[in-house]
């Protein structure tokens, strides 16, 4: 965010990633170097069935330009269902962001396995980009006083 | 019909079928407010016309044990199924006296909840009372509204909807009101950790209207009890009709109508990753 001036729009992406999954994944593309965007802070969660309304809104209402949601790919899920709940969710809590004025690029949930540290590297990569294509932070940042 | 309902009333309480039996009366200025009879003797007083909007499933006590007995319009009888199917009323307490409502007017024009209305008649009911000439119907999807407020950009969305949240005095009526809220302790009372923050202000009044649709997203069965209620006309129907809209059309559900469903939130299906890109099924 102070960066703005030298790097452009540096957008802050909330990680929220499966502990058996996803939050593996990010370590493998670490340990093996991948190069990605740094804008995302991980955080680790139990499983994506464990997001709940609250860690988005709140992440976005207390400065996050996006927030992105890794779990283990459907029919893998350490907790055999959280993610085929997570996955209905997170399609109504994004529409419903996109209805007040959140653009559904900020928003995303993908499936990472533990072994796939470059698949990892390309979604992060993909999104960060995308939240950087809009150019700006969202229109609910800073209380909502942005236009 | 009102003799129909009165004599209803009246046979439920006098053969102790029910404790008690929730209704409508019409005081002597014309409104009309919503009764609790515990004596036959008060039968007499019900009504049900104009002015009967409040949905009576929001003033049931769900958490006593007395045998109810209470008159359910269509949008109501949604709230009684809601609440069946996600174990909050125990369908052996209730005796529901099930009106085909012929819609109803305010100052001469039908009420706007009546005007987007899609079941008349409640779902599920053990009487049923009909004026003549009104049938039951169902309609598939109507149109909602939302239309002018989608085709805004998203920093115009962001403004109106500040700009309409800005008012809220956070009163909680809408929660208040509504039959779905039921929790005992609301997310706005937790303080460990507190997601919502008690002050007026334009963030948290927009973290409470979020969460508060979010809550009844496939719950929400369009009384439009919120609206009614909202002392500052916030048009919180705009956010519940666009969670049902996408919960019908990805999902394929519809709160309230099915008394054998589960809560579309509560099961899933493996094979629904549509979902998360809804508009691009391939």
């Amino acid at each position: 965010m102070g960066k703005e001036k030298d790097r452009g729009y540096d957008p802050v992406i909330v990680g929220l990633l499966c502990n058996w999954c996803t939050y593996a994944g990010a370590d493998l593309a670490g340990t093996t170097r991948i190069k990605h965007p740094q804008n995302m802070r991980a955080i680790r969660i139990p499983c994506s069935g464990r997001v709940s309304p609250h860690f988005l809104f709140t992440s976005l209402f207390q400065g996050a330009d996006g927030v992105f949601i890794g779990g283990c790919h459907p029919a893998d899920c350490h907790y055999t269902s959280g993610n085929y709940y997570a996955r209905r969710r997170f399609a109504l809590m994004k529409s419903l962001l996109d209805f007040v004025g959140i653009e559904p690029d900020r928003l995303r949930l993908e499936w990472v396995s533990a072994s796939e540290g470059d698949r990892f590297a390309e979604v992060v990569t993909e999104f960060t980009e995308g939240v950087k294509a809009l150019e700006r932070p969202h229109s609910l940042k800073r209380d909502g006083l942005e236009s | 019909m009102i003799d129909r309902i009165r004599d209803t009333a009246r046979r439920w309480l006098a053969d102790g079928i029910v404790d008690v039996f929730l209704g409508f009366r019409k005081r002597p200025d014309g409104t009309v407010v919503p009764v609790r009879i515990r004596d036959a003797g008060e039968a007499d007083g019900l009504f049900f016309g104009d002015g009967c909007v409040h949905n009576l499933m929001g003033l049931v006590d769900l958490r006593s044990e007395e045998k109810v007995g209470v008159l359910l319009k269509g949008c109501d009888g949604r709230a009684f199924v809601q609440l069946a199917i996600e174990g909050e009323a125990d369908r052996g307490r209730f005796k529901v006296l099930g009106v085909v409502c012929p819609g109803l007017s305010s100052n001469g024009s039908l009420e706007e909840k009546c005007e987007t209305c899609r079941y008349n008649t409640p779902p599920v009911y053990d009487e049923l009372v009909k004026e003549d000439g009104v049938e039951s119907w169902e309609k598939g999807p109507v149109a909602d509204g939302l239309a002018e407020v989608e085709s805004m950009s998203h920093p115009v969305r962001a403004a109106y909807f500040k700009n309409e949240f800005d008012r809220c005095i956070r009163c909680y009526a809408c929660r208040d009101i509504c039959p779905l809220c039921y929790c005992e302790e609301c997310v706005t009372e937790k303080s460990r950790p507190q997601w919502v923050e008690v002050g007026v202000k334009t963030s948290s009044n927009f973290y409470w209207h979020l969460i508060r649709a979010y809550h009844l997203a496939g719950r929400c069965v369009a009384c439009g009890e919120c609206d009614r209620a909202c002392p500052v006309d916030i048009p919180l129907k705009y956010l519940n009709r666009k969670l049902s809209r996408e919960v019908e059309e990805l999902f394929d559900y519809v709160p309230g109508t099915d008394p054998d469903a589960t809560p579309v939130l509560l099961e899933f299906k493996e094979d629904e990753e549509h979902v998360l890109c809804p508009g691009d099924e391939s």
